[in-house]
Formats: structure tokens, C-alpha cells, sequence
């Protein structure tokens, strides 16, 4: 059930009247039958894979618990809770690897050793990666004892499956959505104008934006060498399209939760604005990032191993570069995993490792940047260096762009090789190699000035809300009379300038 | 104390520890920050510290670090 | 109080929109012969009916047919009509009357790819009247659908905005009143006598067409053409199915392709008891039919309306004269 089906749009508007309209202890029951029904509706067999993880990782959790009771030793103890959660982990992370690298490997055992294995036809559950992460950050949550044991299967059963969330994310956290998960929740227009608002434009910036932006990434990235002059303007289209397509999912996806009263975690805090590759990592994909900071980053960064090799850099490399070195190795690895999850690719572990490496880079220049800047007299608050920083980080950000969307790292060098050095915009208006003629719409002057507008609409909100102003509280203050004409017009919008959203009619992100 | 502030100082200049008590939360200390926090003082008061310490609570205040390090060094 | 107030308001905006809504689908979506198809099926009765794609739309005369058999006969074939489409439009027929015969034009095209945008897609949900069907219909296909299809049908027609005058006049004239055909006699195309008659072009043809692809195949093509079978059955209408022939140079390219469609169809016809003929099969000829490629559009088989009275002609005998005797 995609996320701008018609029977999503009824599946939403049904599971929310029934849910104020029911007695309010069981609201949260009534959550999980829908999210059941919607997961159902995506077939029975990978509900499998669904109830696996919310089984396993309940029974992990309570059985932790249990042992630090039962085990009186406290060195026993940790032992035992230790083996319960490596059995967890691997468990779950093995379905997962199993499913979505399993054909990676085969091809690359394939291609080393010559051999002809045929790859093999697996089901790919939706949002596995989603509800994976949340169930074995609870499990990690539980075992460090920030969490407490949920001991009752069906609530942490919601938790796993609430369904605006699980197709792609944000990835959520269980001490704040069990807090608001089985807490009564009462109508509020104020909340339902919120919600009503935020799913619209979240539906604008996909249809609008990202889906005009495809006619020219399809086309540009599709044929590399018809378009060798147009490189710049297939990787902006994207950077456009990826973070339309994915930030706009959000707003519906929190949009909805909201109609439920549920609060969601933000995922994105315009990723554009930000300073360098750590702040961008801190505004895009916000939940993976910390996830990967939480559950990754740290352990691995304090894992006695990794206090070896600190000790052993603070001898050789002095101080100040020993004490970094550990961490920046950490970074990388928790990159490799991020490009690593994005696909099984090289090109996405390549562009894991890029970013990683950015991040490593300045964390170990930071001292001498320091220095720097105060022998030039630079101050971070300058408006000059902060635009000068902006502008930086979103140039560092397109070249990641071209590993993610090229179609392998060969074409995504040759494609920023001649952006270098065949820039050619004329070849936009050349005829007989429309843009777009692959994705079956021809390109059009229209769509590239639906997508300018479009930007230019969310450059104004994305400036207003970085100050730090709630556009939405602000927005429900208005008349009656103008606020029913922006819902109007933004509902009408979608159609008149909107493109139709691909024959899967799906989002970039919905299927990790 | 003294020590830690001293620590703190050498990783993270720009900050006034002595009363800032949103170090997390403002953002002042990033993860890179943070860890190289962690290993000194892991180094300078023999002290294990795990990831289920590495909470904004721990860290958002030097007097928070502090009492952190007292309980560590306890355990 | 308050509360009725906003609910009056929401009411308000709800009828804004299907105001709005309904004009925009008034101006912008042209007349389509979809309109006139759906009214025949709900007001007559037809014996055979003839469900399929675009190559049955161009290629297969009623009109032919009835003066060969005898039955009378209705064209319900659609460009983009895919076998969940074709059971809908069945149903809906039954609604009125249960044909004798269905024959189904089979495009292996439809069983290996999904089913897009393309075509009539949306048109048979928007132009099919208010009944059971249209809200079996509605569930089995329009929901899954991008929501802009069923709220805002205009979606795929926006660009027209600079023709609305023109669609507005249309639909204000009798003819549209009557449910005529007076508004599609163009030269190259023209509705008429029940089917989309093609008149032949010179010059180059499009060579692309979908070639069938067993491991592509599209489950839900199947899904449905199997319900049809058995909705069929249940009925007691007797069911056939037919490929059209294609051009003589299609033929020689993609020879290999049309045999493994051939015969994997075949064997699937078989299997579910459906009588099949390929007119793309050697031995399957066609009397004083021209099957070069200056009679038809393009090398995917969409043929002008001459062949298509010839082919109707053969299809009408082979199909049927055979049963008489």
C-alpha cells in the first residue's frame, strides 16, 4: 500500500475515525490491528519475517531482564545478558543480511573467482531495515539499561509495526513511543489542522518537486553519454529529487502518525543549509545518524579492542592525533555500514567511505583549523563564511550524489569528469535528444519551471523555519477563508503541476 | 575537578565549563568531542567507561561529567 | 457549538473541491468513445462481446462479424485494457445482459508487463456508470492507484486546458447528448461502425513493441484472466480467445518471440479448456488479407480498417461457421 495510493488515503482516514471513536484504553490495540492489516496487505510471507523480529527481540528483552533477577553474581549476570543479546543480534541482523546482500556476495564471489552461481530470488519484506534497526536498538536500550523490558508482546508488537512509520522510517526510539502509544489520546483539531497541513505539502514536495525533478535525473544519469554536457544538471535535479522524494514521505508519514497523536522523531532539518558533512549527517536522515551514533559509533569506539589501538596511536602519533585516530576509524566504519545499508553496491560503499572520510579528515584537522582561523581573523559567525561554508558542504554533498544515483562508480567518475570538462547546457534545448524521451515524458520548459518555483517555495519556508519560527502555529492563527484557500490550493497543485509518481508509484526510500 | 575542566579545555576551547549546563543539548560537544572526553578520562582516572554511559545526561554539564567519573570510580 | 461550526466548514471545503473538481473534469477531459461503449453495454443486449488491447480495438469489426453470424456483436476493446480491466467491463455488461460468447484478444504484451499508465487506464473507471461493478472495480484496481486518478481524473488530461473550449463545446452539442460518434471522424482515425478504423499512413512505423517475456510475467494478468475463465463458466458463456496477426516484417524480426509466446500460450489456453487461435501461427491464414506493412501503423500490429474487415471476415468463420456445422 503506497504511500499515495487512494486505498492508503482511506486505510488512514478509516483507522483514524475508528480510533477516536472507540474507548481510549484501547486505542493502542486498534493502532496494531491496522498495522497488521497494512503490513497483511503486502502478503503474508514477509509478515513472517515481521513476526520473527517482534517475537525474538521481545523474548531477548524480557529474558535479559530475568537473568540480571535471577543471576545474583553481577559478573555472571552481565555474561549471561551479553550472550542473550549476541544471540539477538545475530539472529535478526542475519535475516537481514541474508536477504538484502545475499545476492551481492554471490555476484562478487561470481566475478572474483569466475565461478557461475545464479543469484536467487528473495523476498524483501517491506521497511526490513526500518523495523530491524528500531527492534535491536531497543534490545541494545534494554540490555545498557536505559530501557525497561516490555513484558507484554502485543504493545512492543506496535511498537515494531506502527504502520505510517514502518515502510521508511524516521527510526524511532521505544522510551518515547511507548509513552505515547499507550497513552489515551483525545481529538484535537488544532492537531488534525497540523497533521492535514504537513500531509499536503509533504505530498507537494513529491509530486511536485521530486517527481518533475525525475523526467530530468532519469534522463541525464539514464544516458551518461547522450547527456555529457548536462552532468551539473542531473546531479542537482537530484539532490532536488532525493531530498523531495524523502523528506516529503516524512511529512505524510509524521503527518499521519500526528493524526493519531503520535509525535514522531524528525528526520530532517533542511540538510541543505548545513555547515559541513558532521552537520549534514546531523539535518539528513536524522534517526539513521544517531541510530548509527548510538548503536554503532560508541560501542565500537569503547570496545576494549578499539582501547588497544588507542593506547598504541597515543604512543606513536603523540597525544593529540592518537586520541582522534581511534574515533576517526570508528567513523568510518559506522560509514561503511551507512553505504553499506544504502545498497548492495560498490558504488554506495564508496560513497559511504567518501563521507566518512570527510568527517575523519576535518575531525583530525579540527586543531589546525582552530589555528587557522583565528591567525586569519575568521569568525564562524561572519555571514561571508557561513555562506562560504554552506556553499562548500552542499558542493561535497552533489559529488556523493553522483555515487548514490549513477548507475556504477565508473559511470559516476565519467559522469563528474565531464562535468569538468563537456559542460554544455545547450544540449537541454538540442532536438531529437529530448530529456526525458527514456521515462516516457518529454521534457519540458514547463517542468523545469514547476521545479524552480517549487524550490523557490521551499528555499522561502526552509529559510523561515531555520529562524526558527513554527510556520505551522502561525498558519493555523490565519483567517478561516485563507487557510481554506492554501489547503485548496496545495490540494489542487498536486495534480496541476504534480507528475505522476512512476509506474510503482513509490519512494526512493520505501524499499530498504 | 580541576583536571576534568583542564581536559575539557584542551578538547573543546569555546565553551565556558564552569556554567554551561546544556553542553549536549546546544550542541557544543559533538560526538568527536565526546569521545575524546572519554578517553582521557579514561586514561587520567582508570576508569571504564561503556556505552550505556554515554547518555546527554552524563555529559551535558562538567558537573554531571564529574559526578560520572566520582561513580565510575567507585564501581 | 464550536465544533458544528467546524464541521460545517470542513463540509464546505469538502463541496469546494468537488466543484472545483467537477469543472476541472468537465473542461479539460475530451469525449471518448469509452462514454459511448459503456452506454451501449448498459442499454442493449449484446450475444458476443469482444474484451481485449488496442490491436482488437483497430482490428476487429462488430459490425463484420454480425453480418457474418448473425449475433449481434460489441467491440468493448481498450488501449491499456489489461485482464482486470477486461473482467470489470464483463461484469458490468452481465449486469444488463449475459453474452453468448466472449472472445478475448490476447496481447502477450499485457501478461509481462505491469500495468502502467498507459492507454485508457483511467478512462473505464471514470466513464463506467454507478453500479456494483464500478465499486468491485474500484477496489480491485482504482485503490491501489496513485490517489489523483479517482479524486482528480482531470490529472492526465491537465494539458488540454488550451483546448477546453473546444471539449466544453463538444460536450454541450447533441451528439455528446446522444452519445454519438460524430465527434471522432478524423482523418487518419475514426470511430465507426463499432471499432477505432485506421486508415493507413505512408512513411516510417514504429518498430518498438513489448515482446513477451516468461519470467516477467505480470501475476495479476493471470489472476484475472483466470477469473475470467471461470466467471465464464459459472455463466455458461463460452469463451475464446484470439491473437491478431501482426505485420509480415514483425514476423520475420521477432519470429523466435512469437513462437515462444505461441506456444507457451497455447499450452495455458490448454490448460484452462479455452479454445485459442494465433493468427500468427503458420497454417493460420487469412483469406485476401495483405499482411505487409503498409497495412497497418506499425510493426506491433495495429492494422487499417480494410484488413480489419477482411480479418473480422475470417475471425467470424473460423470462430464461428465452424460451430454451426
Amino acid at each position: 500500500m503506497s504511500l499515495i495510493s487512494m486505498e492508503f488515503l482511506l486505510f488512514v482516514i478509516l483507522a483514524a475515525a475508528g480510533y477516536y471513536w472507540i474507548p481510549e484504553k484501547y486505542q493502542w490495540v486498534w493502532l496494531l490491528a491496522f498495522s497488521y492489516i497494512y503490513y497483511v496487505s503486502g502478503g503474508i510471507r514477509v509478515t513472517c519475517f515481521l513476526v520473527f523480529t517482534t517475537f525474538t527481540s521481545w523474548a531477548a528483552a524480557a529474558w535479559m531482564e530475568q537473568a540480571a533477577e535471577r543471576i545474583k553474581d553481577k559478573k555472571k549476570a552481565r555474561q549471561a545478558k551479553r550472550r542473550i543479546l549476541a544471540l539477538a543480534l545475530v539472529l535478526n541482523f542475519g535475516v537481514l543480511g541474508a536477504l538484502k546482500y545475499t545476492n551481492f556476495a554471490i555476484d562478487t564471489v561470481n566475478s572474483l573467482f569466475g565461478a557461475e552461481f545464479g543469484s536467487l530470488k528473495l523476498l524483501l519484506p517491506l521497511g526490513i531495515s526500518f523495523y530491524t534497526f528500531q527492534s535491536m536498538g531497543y534490545i541494545l536500550d534494554v540490555y545498557w539499561g536505559r530501557a525497561k523490558a516490555e513484558h507484554n508482546l502485543f504493545r512492543f508488537a506496535l511498537f515494531v509495526s506502527f504502520f505510517p512509520q514502518i515502510l521508511q522510517g524516521p527510526i524511532g526510539r521505544y522510551d518515547s513511543l511507548s509513552q505515547q502509544f499507550y497513552a489515551p489520546h483525545a481529538f484535537s483539531w488544532e492537531r488534525s489542522q497540523r497533521a492535514f497541513l504537513r500531509i499536503l505539502w509533504g505530498y507537494f514536495k513529491k509530486m511536485v518537486i521530486a517527481d518533475n525533478a525525475v523526467i530530468f535525473v532519469d534522463a541525464i544519469f539514464g544516458h551518461p553519454d547522450i547527456y555529457d554536457g548536462l552532468g551539473i544538471v542531473g546531479v542537482l535535479a537530484y539532490s532536488v529529487q532525493l531530498y523531495c522524494d524523502f523528506s516529503g514521505g516524512m511529512d505524510v508519514v509524521i503527518g499521519v502518525a500526528e493524526l493519531f497523536g503520535i509525535r514522531l522523531d524528525e528526520n530532517f532539518k533542511r540538510p541543505y543549509f548545513a555547515v559541513s558533512i558532521t552537520d549534514f549527517w546531523h539535518r539528513w536522515h536524522i534517526t539513521l545518524g544517531t541510530w548509527m551514533k548510538d548503536y554503532v559509533f560508541y560501542p565500537v569506539s569503547l570496545s576494549g579492542w578499539m582501547k588497544s589501538f588507542s593506547k598504541f596511536a597515543k604512543k606513536t602519533f603523540g597525544k593529540q592525533t592518537g586520541r582522534t585516530l581511534p574515533i576517526c576509524l570508528a567513523n568510518l566504519i559506522v560509514f561503511l555500514v551507512v553505504g553499506i545499508w544504502h545498497g548492495a553496491a560498490w558504488k554506495f560503499i564508496i560513497y559511504g567511505l567518501y563521507n566518512g572520510l570527510i568527517i575523519a579528515f576535518s575531525g583530525l584537522m579540527a586543531p589546525s583549523y582552530r589555528k587557522w582561523k583565528t591567525a586569519l581573523h575568521i569568525s564562524d559567525d561572519s555571514p561571508g563564511f557561513h555562506l562560504f561554508q554552506i556553499v562548500r558542504t552542499f558542493l561535497l554533498v552533489n559529488i556523493s550524489w553522483f555515487f548514490d544515483r549513477a548507475e556504477d562508480v565508473e559511470t559516476a567518475f565519467l559522469m563528474m569528469k565531464n562535468t569538468l570538462t563537456h559542460f554544455n547546457l545547450r544540449q537541454m534545448l538540442e532536438p531529437g535528444i529530448e530529456i526525458g524521451e527514456a521515462s516516457g515524458t518529454t521534457y519540458t520548459l514547463a517542468a523545469l519551471g514547476v521545479i524552480i518555483a517549487g524550490c523557490l517555495l521551499l528555499f522561502a519556508v526552509s529559510v523561515l523555519e531555520e529562524q526558527g519560527k513554527d510556520l505551522a502555529e502561525i498558519f493555523s492563527r490565519q483567517h478561516w477563508l485563507l487557510k481554506g484557500a492554501v489547503y485548496l490550493g496545495l490540494l489542487l497543485l498536486l495534480p496541476a503541476l504534480g507528475q505522476p509518481s512512476g509506474e510503482a508509484g513509490g519512494f526512493i526510500y520505501a524499499q530498504f | 575537578m580541576e583536571k576534568l575542566i583542564e581536559i575539557l579545555e584542551e578538547i573543546q576551547p569555546d565553551a565556558d565549563y564552569d556554567t554551561c549546563e546544556t553542553l549536549i543539548d546546544d550542541g557544543i560537544l559533538d560526538s568527536f568531542a565526546i569521545l575524546s572526553i572519554v578517553s582521557e578520562l579514561q586514561d587520567e582516572f582508570d576508569i571504564v567507561i561503556t556505552p550505556a554511559d554515554i547518555i546527554p545526561d552524563n555529559f551535558n554539564s562538567a558537573k554531571a561529567l564529574w559526578a560520572m567519573v566520582e561513580r565510575l570510580q567507585e564501581e | 457549538m464550536h465544533s458544528f461550526k467546524k464541521i460545517l466548514l470542513l463540509i464546505a471545503g469538502v463541496l469546494a473541491v468537488f466543484a472545483v473538481n467537477f469543472g476541472l473534469n468537465y473542461g479539460l477531459i475530451p469525449y471518448s468513445y469509452v462514454r459511448i461503449m459503456m452506454h451501449q453495454i448498459k442499454t442493449q443486449e449484446y450475444d458476443t462481446l469482444i474484451l481485449g488491447t488496442s490491436h482488437g480495438l483497430n482490428g476487429i469489426s462488430p459490425k463484420v462479424m454480425e453480418e457474418k453470424t448473425g449475433k449481434k456483436t460489441m467491440n468493448l476493446c481498450l488501449g491499456g485494457e489489461y485482464p482486470r480491466d477486461a473482467y470489470y467491463l464483463l461484469k458490468l455488461a452481465c449486469e444488463k445482459s449475459i453474452p453468448e460468447v466472449v472472445v478475448y484478444e490476447l496481447d502477450p504484451g499485457y501478461f509481462c508487463t505491469p500495468e502502467g499508465q498507459r492507454g485508457d487506464f483511467n478512462r473505464i473507471f471514470y466513464e463506467m456508470p454507478l453500479s456494483r461493478t464500478k465499486v468491485e472495480y474500484f477496489l480491485a484496481k482504482e485503490a491501489e492507484l496513485d490517489f489523483r486518478a479517482a479524486l482528480f481524473p482531470w490529472f492526465y488530461y491537465r494539458n488540454q486546458f488550451r483546448n477546453a473550449k473546444e471539449i466544453i463545446a463538444v460536450k454541450q452539442g447533441e451528439d455528446y447528448k446522444n452519445y454519438g460518434a460524430e465527434a471522432f471522424q478524423n482523418e487518419g482515425q475514426s470511430y465507426a461502425d463499432g471499432f477505432l478504423r485506421n486508415t493507413p499512413v505512408p512513411g516510417m512505423k514504429q518498430e518498438e513493441l513489448t515482446l513477451w517475456e516468461e519470467d516477467e510475467r505480470n501475476k495479476d494478468s493471470f489472476q484475472y484472466f483466470e477469473k475470467l475463465v471461470s466467471f465464464c463458466r459459472k455463466q455458461g458463456i463460452e469463451l475464446l480467445a484470439v491473437t491478431m496477426p501482426v505485420p509480415r516484417e514483425a514476423l520475420e524480426k521477432y519470429g523466435e518471440n512469437f513462437q515462444q509466446a505461441d506456444e507457451f500460450f497455447s499450452e495455458y489456453f490448454k490448460g484452462l479448456g479455452v479454445e485459442y487461435k494465433n493468427y500468427n501461427r503458420k497454417g493460420q491464414e487469412i483469406k485476401d488479407f495483405d499482411d505487409s506493412l503498409n497495412a497497418f501503423t506499425d510493426y506491433e500490429g495495429h492494422m487499417n480498417f480494410q484488413q480489419a474487415e477482411v480479418f473480422s471476415a475470417q475471425l467470424a468463420e473460423d470462430f464461428f461457421e465452424e460451430k454451426k456445422e
